[in-house]
């Protein structure tokens, strides 16, 4: 699951107004290393992941699925 | 008679053992090269970290020993979160690492440490093998201790030690290794008894209680107690009307509000208890395999010690239903009713990226009979949170929480479970640690 932070950090700092410094991660494209390390690779988000996983469930290879997602605060994180 | 390599690697078969997880280095080739022509597999790995968690994995899923090779020096080096990760969940574990030639030892030769000391406060026991006829003793001794006392434990071979000879493996694993102490039934009568005492009870159910789930449910209805659990039994736990949910920060509001209000908990197989929750002194009564996890998190007042499913029958059997607490137990229903309700609204009304709504499509699509393993970072709270399982059988790195831990366990998992589904969970931090470890999977 991609959100492109250590989110739990981002969102820890976040709860307690610390300016969030070394939590974000760079667009990484994980699904053209896994193809080019010998598996499968998509990109993809909730509204294709189902039938993604279909298709991989068939795979005789690893397969890695980027789900894309958003670094969304959970109203439990603290510091 | 056997080489010390070849011995090494009788022992293991004798053991169980059946994969050794490793890569290369150059205080351990004849150690690899024999395990070319045994029945023993070696699983390649990119990074002795991963190798390590594989080790460890192999041992939280079958209870087998799990054994991790290295080379020495950084390779050795490389082994601490994995095994860390072992102790801290107390996974049988074996890590076996190549060291400098036995002439070397002390001094400051290339690539020499002290792994004793290195290793020492992340293993059980850590010995450096001193003489290659003591190869049998050591070693089954060491495996001993991995078993008895659930744990990580470390072997240095010295490099010129490997060739030369040794005696045949005739040492085999005893079966009362694994034996565990067990309450007495006078003690779980009085178990019984101290249970009278609550009103307003829930259950706290962990790892522990994982063989145990269906006598959990028969306590609960007993009780009339709420159900909570933490993360290693999310999506084993089977829909009930009194499960309220997880436990923590992913976990079920719900719980956490019902853990508050209530006046005590039975806390069966589980070491988790947040902080947040410690302010209000509650009753405990706990049961645990392992005595020294009777008081972990929360101290306990009454203690039962013992595999959770044993002394759960036992306990059950002597349970008084004439008191059901109905309007605890209608109490405990509506908040878990409520919490499942939110969570739906909570997903109906979330944009299409919010995490909660990827968890709900894999647990739409997961066999039952499918293992996660996860990792750590928030896709773990929202796991927790959003999960529906179906008896899925989850693996954490539990205690030390290692990221990186992910990918090198759901390796260990394919190889132990062939023919089930497994998914490595992992956010984009955790797989970058050690994503090296994606070519691994892919020469399975």
């Amino acid at each position: 699951m991609n959100n492109g932070a250590y989110a739990m950090e981002a969102n820890a700092m976040a709860s307690a107004q610390l300016t969030p410094v070394g939590v974000s991660l760079r667009d990484v494209r994980f699904d053209q290393i896994a193809r080019a390390c010998g598996g499968v690779g998509s990109r993809v988000t909730a509204e294709n992941l189902r039938a993604a996983l279909v298709e991989a469930g068939q795979s005789r290879r690893p397969v890695l699925l980027d789900v894309q997602v958003a670094p969304t605060r959970l109203p439990t994180a603290t510091l | 008679m056997p080489t010390v390599a070849q011995a090494l690697a009788d022992l293991l078969s004798v053991w169980g053992v059946q994969f050794v997880f490793g890569t290369a280095g150059d205080t351990i080739l004849p150690f690899l090269a024999c395990l070319g022509e045994h029945p023993l597999r070696l699983v390649q790995m990119r990074n002795e970290e991963s190798a390590a968690y594989a080790a460890s994995a192999v041992a939280k899923l079958t209870g087998t020993v799990g054994v991790v090779v290295s080379d020495g020096g950084p390779g050795t080096g490389r082994l601490v979160n994995g095994l860390a990760d072992a102790l801290s969940d107390r996974a049988s574990v074996l890590a076996i690492s190549g060291q400098v030639e036995s002439m070397y030892l002390g001094t400051g030769h290339k690539q020499y440490i002290n792994q004793q000391q290195l290793l020492g406060a992340i293993t059980l026991r850590s010995e450096n093998l001193g003489c290659p006829s003591s190869l049998q003793t050591v070693a089954s001794d060491l495996l001993r201790t991995a078993v008895s006392q659930a744990g990580p434990v470390h072997l240095s071979i010295p490099k010129d030690f490997w060739q030369q000879q040794t005696q045949e493996v005739t040492a085999k694993p005893e079966p009362y290794l694994k034996e565990t102490a067990q309450s007495s039934v006078g003690v779980i009568e009085q178990g019984a008894e101290w249970l009278k005492n609550l009103q307003k009870p829930m259950i706290l159910a962990g790892r522990g209680a994982m063989q145990a789930l269906p006598e959990v449910l028969v306590l609960a209805e007993k009780l009339g107690a709420g159900v909570v659990y933490t993360l290693p039994l999310v999506g084993a736990v089977p829909g009930h009307p009194l499960v309220v949910g997880g436990l923590g920060p992913g976990g079920s509001e719900a719980a956490t509000e019902l853990l508050g209000e209530c006046d005590g908990v039975v806390k069966v197989g589980a070491t988790y208890w947040p902080t947040v929750l410690t302010s209000d002194k509650k009753k405990v009564l706990a049961i645990d395999s392992h005595p020294a996890n009777i008081s972990r998190g929360i101290p306990a007042d009454f203690g039962l010690v013992g595999e959770a499913q044993t002394v759960l029958a036992e306990l059950v059997s002597r349970l008084d239903t004439s008191a059901p607490r109905e309007s605890w137990s209608a109490r405990v229903q509506q908040l878990a009713a409520q919490w499942r309700q939110r969570l739906q609204s909570e997903l109906e009304e979330a944009p299409l990226s919010h995490p909660g709504r990827a968890i709900r499509v894999l647990s739409e699509y997961a066999d039952e009979g499918a293992v996660f393993c996860l990792d750590v970072g928030d896709h773990v709270l929202w796991f927790s949170r959003f999960f529906q399982g179906k008896g899925q059988q989850v693996l954490v790195s539990g205690r030390w929480r290692g990221m990186g831990f992910s990918l090198g366990s759901s390796i260990a998992a394919q190889l132990v479970y062939p023919e089930r589904q497994v998914f490595c969970l992992v956010g984009d931090g955790g797989f970058s640690m050690l994503m090296g470890d994606f070519i691994s999977a892919v020469e399975l």
